[in-house]
């Protein structure tokens, strides 16, 4: 168990040093014009590219289901279905935060935040849904670790946008506190 | 909670320790994955080194790069969620269920 939680925190720290370049630098936005917040635009760029990763994990966690089922390992029935739709329903709430995001670059401000946080969470609730109830279903161990990894890299991805979401940064709960801590006491390298 | 999450704070950027840890990576040196916990250092995994990067520091990003590097990310991520749902309904319904309820 604690070797099962030590891995699931390695992976959730390499994940978030993956996810984009300015994941873990601060990013300035130069030559903003004027009346533009730049601090808002360079969390805007930072939640795009996080958004840009999980639609690219969705697909692949989606594929190794398929895949899975296809091979017999994860078999036709309600635990598949369960699966396929709990993805859909990602990608269905990332999209459209996707396409909110697109009318708000240069106002990024609490009120976009607090709708982005509303998405977010809602992936979140599904994400927690399959671990809860999902993942220790699949019988096939490769199967279940590749799925059990995705859904944690959609949900380092998805925390680390609500970390810098003003509305939703009271709202993290204390594994996650853990995690940015743990993040934050990282210094300089990681192995890839 | 703190936002120390994606603004990690200001890491002592030893010489020593980076030309060391460029030098592995050169050689494909091998090195210890580690989290310093106050003065404590917990090894989490060994690895070949295959790439260096600090964590740290500061990425500067003109106003119209960040903007269109955005859109460009945000309309990779509409288009594979399209992929996805449309993938996700269609074995759905393969498998003799309701496809997912289209959203507004």
């Amino acid at each position: 168990m604690k070797n099962r939680g030590l891995c699931l925190l390695l992976s959730m720290v390499l994940t978030c040093c993956a996810l984009t370049e300015g994941c873990g630098k601060k990013v300035i936005v130069a030559n903003a014009p004027a009346g533009v917040d730049a601090v808002a635009v360079a969390n805007w760029y930072k939640a795009t590219g996080a958004f840009a990763n999980v639609a690219d994990l969705l697909q692949q966690g989606e594929k190794a289901l398929r895949t899975a089922n296809s091979s017999g390992l994860l078999p036709d029935g309600t635990l598949y279905q369960n699966f396929l739709r709990g993805f859909g329903k990602m990608a269905q709430a990332q999209k459209s935060a996707a396409e909110y995001l697109k009318t708000v670059p240069q106002t990024y401000g609490q009120s976009a935040q607090v709708r982005i946080s509303a998405y977010a969470k809602d992936i979140l609730g599904v994400v927690q849904d399959l671990s809860n109830n999902g993942v220790l279903g699949i019988k096939d161990a490769n199967t279940q670790r590749l799925v059990s990894q995705t859904i944690s890299e959609i949900n380092s991805a998805i925390t680390f946008v609500l970390s810098f979401t003003i509305a939703a940064s009271v709202e993290l709960v204390p594994n996650h506190q853990y995690y940015f801590a743990a993040y934050a006491e990282l210094r300089e390298v990681y192995v890839v | 909670m703190s936002s120390s999450g994606n603004q990690p704070p200001a890491a002592s950027h030893n010489g020593t320790a980076a030309g060391l840890l460029n030098a592995l990576a050169n050689v494909n040196g091998e090195v210890a994955l580690a989290l310093q916990v106050g003065s404590l250092v917990l090894p989490l995994v060994k690895g070949v080194i295959k790439e260096v990067r600090s964590l740290t520091g500061t990425e500067t990003i003109e106003y119209t790069i960040a903007v269109s590097t955005g859109e460009a990310n945000l309309d990779h991520a509409i288009k594979v969620d399209d992929d996805v749902v449309a993938d996700v309904n269609s074995e759905l319904v393969r498998q003799g269920v309701a496809p997912l309820p289209a959203t507004s």
